[in-house]
């Protein structure tokens, strides 16, 4: 097919990232993990199939995860965007993180950020879901170490805690 | 070695895994330089063809670009033996044709549609028989098996012995190419300083491959060279073979600015470095009580465009066969074949889960054959301590192999009886097991068993650095790099108990040319027992001197170590801190060990026995795996979660590969038609129960601490644990994976085993 | 991705005039999850994506007299837990959870479900040409790996509509609402999908210019009931290699008004009369559900690779029957 785009366009987009108003200059063909990487240098969510297969380039939008590889920048214009850079900070993440770390929730670490932001939504909203109703929340996340019983372990006492 | 151990031996927190959590930890990806430059490479449309003209014009012009690179540009080293740095001759549809570094990463994905290439398709081969027959199309000079010979390894006289056996089983056995799949692909940033050169990349082997490499290709010292990989997304023997090094630093020279290249998934699947295509022919020969007598083995290896280590792959094949089962005759034949499909490379485990499968389920053949009970069958014939029967081959005094063929060379440790015995329990073979194809009904259940050997660590050269400064920071530097499995805390474990100081007292430092001696591959299994090794052995002399000074300081003759204080022994009261020791050091305490481990009179290898619990649904060739359960002897476990981690991963990476995974070859025009994790199926968290593990209690007395390794022999037994027990449930054996419905379906069609 | 323009239209009369202006130029963009795959590959390109984010009204599920109504910019994630998707209408938020994974159904929408492209290997191969490519030759013909492929019908090009809303959509007898920049219409689900002749680059019966804005159900009795089950190589996360919706009411231990479509067999969603007409007025039994599941695929005509998905669609229409008629008693 012939390409009859004008030169490549750009837009202006507001993103809240992080609580924060960032104003930013794309290409619509951008993804929302490109800017969230390359521009403002927030790495810790991950590339790795690039096609929302995988869930390591898992953000929260509007509250909900969805993957920032498989999103144009666009398509979140003015929407609230939550990496796991945002939820270090937050108290109720901190039960997360310990029991994830203690019950070695991790091997490599390279789709754990991923499920982090992922998990961290899912015991917001359904902080006594049991096992099997957390791994279908999590299907969507690929560990190639193949940690999942680690990691869910990990969740659930985290859901313990907080719950 | 004391018995009584502080800190090797327990579960310990990962370390860095709070980094990890946090997505504070970077990789190669993850880092960027003022002025970056982002590459992205063109690939072949062709699976074979001859780069005629190639105008590169267009693209240099376009916005944003600044270095293009084709054939013309780089040296003429080759790689490795058959791979150029860039090539003229296309040998796979992706193969790589051209780069370009541009200032962002859309503008180097437009300008390569700007590339103009003349291409003349040259006719392609696809498998192994087309590309080893009289007049095919030769890939590389030499034609197309690989070294142009076949690898011939044998033990006694398989030819003689065969006529002699009481009867001969024989199967065909077809394992898939599949992804080694790594979450973080291919990823490499070269930035050079005048003509000094640092890469970061995702990297097994820094020092060992990629340094030399990049010194060799690029024409400057190895002096001139550092590599870095901060933090590895997933190694599984994957990442290291292949063209992403130079082609970063040759872009990089070209646009005078630093450059990163990273692979899409697409590419990681069609250009990184898969697992490899294997068909076996398994012959068994049984005397009148079943004993093996002969056991005879000929595999091929679709090796795809480049060898890589597929002679390593292929070799290692064949390595249950020659030595799983006591046995005076046995031979192992295996070609590796060049053909224009995506390379393969070296991945878990190498080619021994394929050998495995063809053996362990040709085995639970004869057993059935000669009515015993598989696990009887294995626990009256398994190679013993004492070894194979034969005579020793390798010279006296010389190290023995950790791939063994020879007869008479006991094993060091052993305890592979253990883990069948253990297994067994754990699952209840003796008391749930029914005959196979017993079961009835629309689904089945059934018990499988298989083993497994594998090396055990040895044989690497090793080194390690210890320092210990007059701050107290003690820093152990190994040069080899923690691609996920968690070395670095293995390794911090080994040093701190030798030491015998507190596990936070060490500082780790590795994975970074300019700061490690040089160290070996993460490869073989062998971190844990090679590294250790050496970082034990620095860590005694440290642990000494230190002692030696704390009793001269306090004046008595010798002191104990304990919780980071020297107490003077026969002196009540008198003690020295460890930093306090240290604060009064005339010059940093600094040991390196260099050191290949291993022994010249036993064999050191790793065991596995693994049990599954299978249901086959009938009408839909459905499997379900109900129960597994993974036995392993690795001498003393370092750090038992980690070891628990890694055995279930293991075996969850594999249940998966045996049931799903596959690289979908178009038979036309050898395009990977399913290069996504959508369409390669690897495991997902609901897929399979979580693995039952257990441990081997005897410790290996040449081993550090007595830990064998243990990364890749918990893959070997998966396929046949899997297929034995559908064979248990079914009546119908399976001889090619991965098991999909379709192949499930086809099997029971094919043999007979009735419809519910 | 290539470049392209991005509009954000606020009325559908708009969004259709767009898609008319610019041609085979333009496509509609709602989640994005199918789309932007064909992007990023190089299947297709678009100069002028038409995003319907913003399009007043196409994101709500309600239900009227004549029906309930659900908006083509539903997200899955919504149909999987909304309160209207229950008794005959639970199948669809079953189907709904069936899809892909909760993050792809927080994006997701029903109408992009339902207007994807195939998951045929060689039509999302960037590599090789095809006919629904605009190619002149089918090379999944000449291939082993023919699991996408139709096993019903014929054509030369056997790909299938990927979607899992599709059938249970149809066994409710949904109507598609369609808008556009020369007005509205509506067209029973069954003629919306391309049928087993379908012109290898057409998917759906959607007109230049024309975009679906909602899907409608008619009133269901009550105690109608049904399922939806898919047969998938993972557990989770994976297309349907052949999927069946069926549901049916149980009347005085009879049963009734069955329907039965199948997804993953034939081009589009495909209803099996003859197997529901097998079905009306017997009692239920393992006996009757193993003949519907025969009837449904008595005029099958796999290809050499995929018969193996007769043996799927058979286990899943008897157990989709079973389940239903032996809950619903």
């Amino acid at each position: 097919m012939t390409n009859t785009v004008p030169d490549n366009p750009v837009t202006q987009l507001s993103l809240q990232v992080n609580g924060r108003e960032v104003a930013l200059e794309v290409e619509p063909r951008i993804t929302l993990l490109e800017v969230l990487r390359e521009r403002l240098d927030l790495t810790g969510a991950k590339p790795a199939c690039g096609q929302g297969e995988c869930g390591a380039c898992t953000v929260l939008l509007d509250g909900r995860p969805v993957n920032a590889c498989h999103l144009l920048a666009v398509q979140v214009d003015g929407r609230p965007v939550v990496t796991i850079e945002g939820l270090r900070e937050r108290p109720e993440f901190q039960a997360l993180k310990e029991a994830l770390v203690a019950l070695d929730g991790g091997q490599c670490g390279y789709c754990t950020p991923g499920f982090v932001v992922a998990a961290y939504a899912v015991l917001r909203d359904h902080p006594a879901a049991d096992e099997v109703a957390l791994r279908w929340a999590l299907v969507g996340h690929i560990c190639r170490c193949n940690a999942y019983e680690n990691i869910i372990a990990g969740i659930r006492e985290a859901g313990r805690r907080i719950g | 070695m004391t018995d009584s151990l502080d800190i090797v031996g327990q579960s310990v927190t990962r370390l860095e895994l709070e980094d990890k959590v946090l997505g504070v930890t970077r990789y190669t990806a993850d880092l960027k330089r003022p002025g970056m430059l982002y590459a992205k490479i063109l690939r072949s449309p062709h699976p074979h063809a001859r780069i005629v003209a190639i105008d590169t014009s267009a693209a240099e012009k376009a916005p944003g670009v600044h270095a293009v690179l084709t054939h013309h540009d780089v040296s003429s080293f080759a790689i490795e033996g058959d791979l150029l740095v860039l090539d003229a001759r296309l040998r796979f549809v992706g193969d790589e044709v051209a780069a370009v570094a541009a200032e962002s990463p859309a503008a180097a994905a437009d300008a390569l549609e700007l590339i103009r290439v003349e291409y003349e398709p040259l006719p392609p081969v696809f498998d192994c028989g087309a590309a080893l027959a009289p007049g095919a199309p030769e890939l590389h000079p030499g034609g197309n098996l690989v070294d142009g010979r076949r690898l011939v390894v044998e033990r006694g006289d398989t030819e003689g012995a065969f006529p002699t056996a009481f009867r001969v089983f024989e199967g065909v056995f077809h394992t898939a190419a599949h992804g080694p799949v790594g979450m973080e692909t291919r990823s490499a940033l070269a930035e050079w300083d005048d003509d000094r050169l640092t890469v970061h990349k995702t990297s097994r082997s820094l020092h060992a491959h990629d340094r030399k490499i990049l010194s060799n290709a690029l024409g400057i010292p190895l002096e001139h060279v550092r590599v870095i990989c901060t933090s590895m997304g997933g190694g599984f023997g994957n990442k290291d073979e292949g063209r992403l090094g130079p082609l970063a630093a040759f872009l990089a020279r070209k646009a005078g600015r630093p450059v990163r290249l990273e692979y899409s998934r697409m590419e990681e699947f069609i250009a990184g470095r898969n697992r490899q295509a294997m068909v076996s022919r398994l012959k068994i020969g049984v005397a009148e009580d079943g004993a093996p007598v002969a056991i005879e083995m000929r595999s091929e290896m679709n090796a795809g465009a480049h060898v890589a280590s597929g002679r390593n792959v292929t070799r290692r094949i064949g390595q249950g066969a020659l030595y799983l089962y006591a046995c005076p005759n046995a031979r192992f034949e295996g070609a590796s074949v060049y053909t224009n499909h995506p390379a393969g490379g070296s991945f878990r485990g190498l080619g021994a889960p394929a050998g495995h499968f063809a053996l362990e389920v040709l085995m639970d053949q004869v057993a059935a054959g000669m009515g015993l009970d598989p696990l009887e069958y294995r626990l009256r014939f398994h190679v013993g301590p004492e070894g194979q029967p034969g005579r020793r081959t390798t010279p006296p005094g010389e190290a023995i192999p950790d791939e063994p063929v020879e007869g008479g060379v006991p094993f060091s440790s052993h305890g592979l009886r253990e883990c069948l015995l253990s297994g067994a329990e754990r699952i209840g073979w003796r008391e749930r097991r029914q005959p196979n194809g017993s079961a009835t009904g629309p689904s089945r259940r059934g018990l499988g068993v298989a083993m497994g050997i594998y090396k055990g660590g040895v044989g690497r050269e090793a080194q390690a650095e210890i320092h210990v400064d007059r701050r107290g920071r003690v820093e152990v530097r190994v040069g080899v790099v923690d691609v996920g499995q968690g070395s670095s805390t293995i390794l911090a474990q080994i040093a701190a108990e030798a030491l015998q100081l507190p596990l936070d007292f060490i500082t780790m430092v590795m994975a970074d040319t300019a700061h490690t001696p040089p160290g070996h591959i993460t490869a073989g299994s062998s971190t844990t027992f090679s590294s250790g090794h050496a970082v034990k052995q620095a860590a005694d002399t440290v642990r000494n001197r230190l002692r030696e000074r704390a009793a001269a300081t306090l004046g008595v003759s010798d002191v104990s170590l304990s919780g980071g204080v020297f107490t003077a022994q026969g002196r009540e009261g008198a003690a020295l801190t460890f930093h306090q020791l240290c604060a009064a050091l005339p010059e940093p305490v600094i040991e390196q060990v260099t050191l290949t481990p291993g022994s010249t009179d036993r064999v050191i290898n790793s065991f596995s026995a693994h049990f599954a619990e299978v249901e086959v649904e009938m009408d839909t060739g459905r499997i379900r795996i109900l129960r597994y359960v993974a036995a392993q002897d690795a001498g003393r476990i370092v750090n038992p979660r980690l070891a628990e981690g890694q055995v279930t991963g293991a075996v969850l990476q594999f249940l998966g590969i045996a049931l799903r995974e596959e690289l979908l070859m178009d038979p036309t025009s050898g395009v990977t038609l399913n290069p996504s994790f959508l369409e390669h199926k690897n495991t997902a968290i609901v897929d399979f129960p979580p693995v039952e593990v257990l441990f081997a209690s005897q410790p290996e007395p040449l081993a550090p601490f007595g830990a064998k390794g243990l990364g890749e022999p918990p893959v070997v037994p998966v396929y046949a644990a899997v297929a034995n027990a559908v064979a248990n449930a079914t009546g119908v054996w399976l001889h090619e994976a991965p098991f999909t419905p379709k192949r499930v379906l086809q099997a029971i069609a094919q043999q007979g085993a009735d419809r519910p | 991705m290539k470049p392209f323009a991005y509009h954000q239209p606020g009325e559908a009369a708009e969004a259709g005039r767009l898609l008319e202006t610019h041609g085979g130029q333009a496509r509609l963009i709602a989640g994005g999850s199918d789309l932007l795959g064909e992007l990023k590959d190089g299947i297709v390109h678009y100069g002028q994506l038409i995003s319907l984010s913003r399009v007043k009204g196409l994101d709500q599920i309600h239900q009227g007299a004549s029906g309930l109504r659900l908006g083509a910019m539903v997200i899955l994630a919504r149909m999987e837990g909304d309160p209207l998707l229950s008794g005959p209408y639970r199948m669809l938020a079953e189907a709904a959870r069936g899809v892909a994974t909760p993050e792809i159904r927080n994006q997701g929408t029903l109408g992009g479900n339902l207007c994807q492209r195939p998951r045929c290997l060689h039509y999302r191969s960037p590599w090789v040409s095809c006919l629904k490519k605009g190619g002149s030759g089918c090379p999944a013909m000449e291939s082993g790996h023919q699991h996408y492929l139709s096993v019903m019908g014929a054509g030369d090009c056997r790909a299938v509509n990927p979607s899992d809303l599709a059938p249970p959509l149809v066994a409710l007898a949904g109507v598609a609402i369609i808008d556009g920049a020369s007005g509205s219409r509506s067209l029973p689900l069954t003629d919306f999908f391309a049928g087993p002749d379908q012109i290898a680059g057409r998917d759906n019966a959607l007109r230049p210019g024309e975009l679906l804005v909602a899907v409608e159900l008619p009133p269901m009795p009550e105690n109608w009931r049904g399922t939806y089950l898919k047969a998938r190589e993972r557990t989770a996360g994976d297309f349907a290699l052949i999927s069946a919706a069926f549901g049916c009411r149980i009347e005085e231990g009879r049963i009734e008004q069955a329907r039965l479509v199948l997804g993953g067999a034939s081009a589009g969603p495909m209803r099996c009369p003859e197997a529901e007409a097998l079905l009306e007025g017997q009692a239920p039994s393992a006996e009757t559900a193993a003949r519907a599941a025969e009837a449904a695929f008595a005029d099958a005509s796999p290809l050499p690779h995929n018969g193996f998905k007769l043996d799927l669609g058979r286990a899943l229409v008897s157990r989709a029957i079973s389940q239903i008629t032996s809950s619903t008693g």
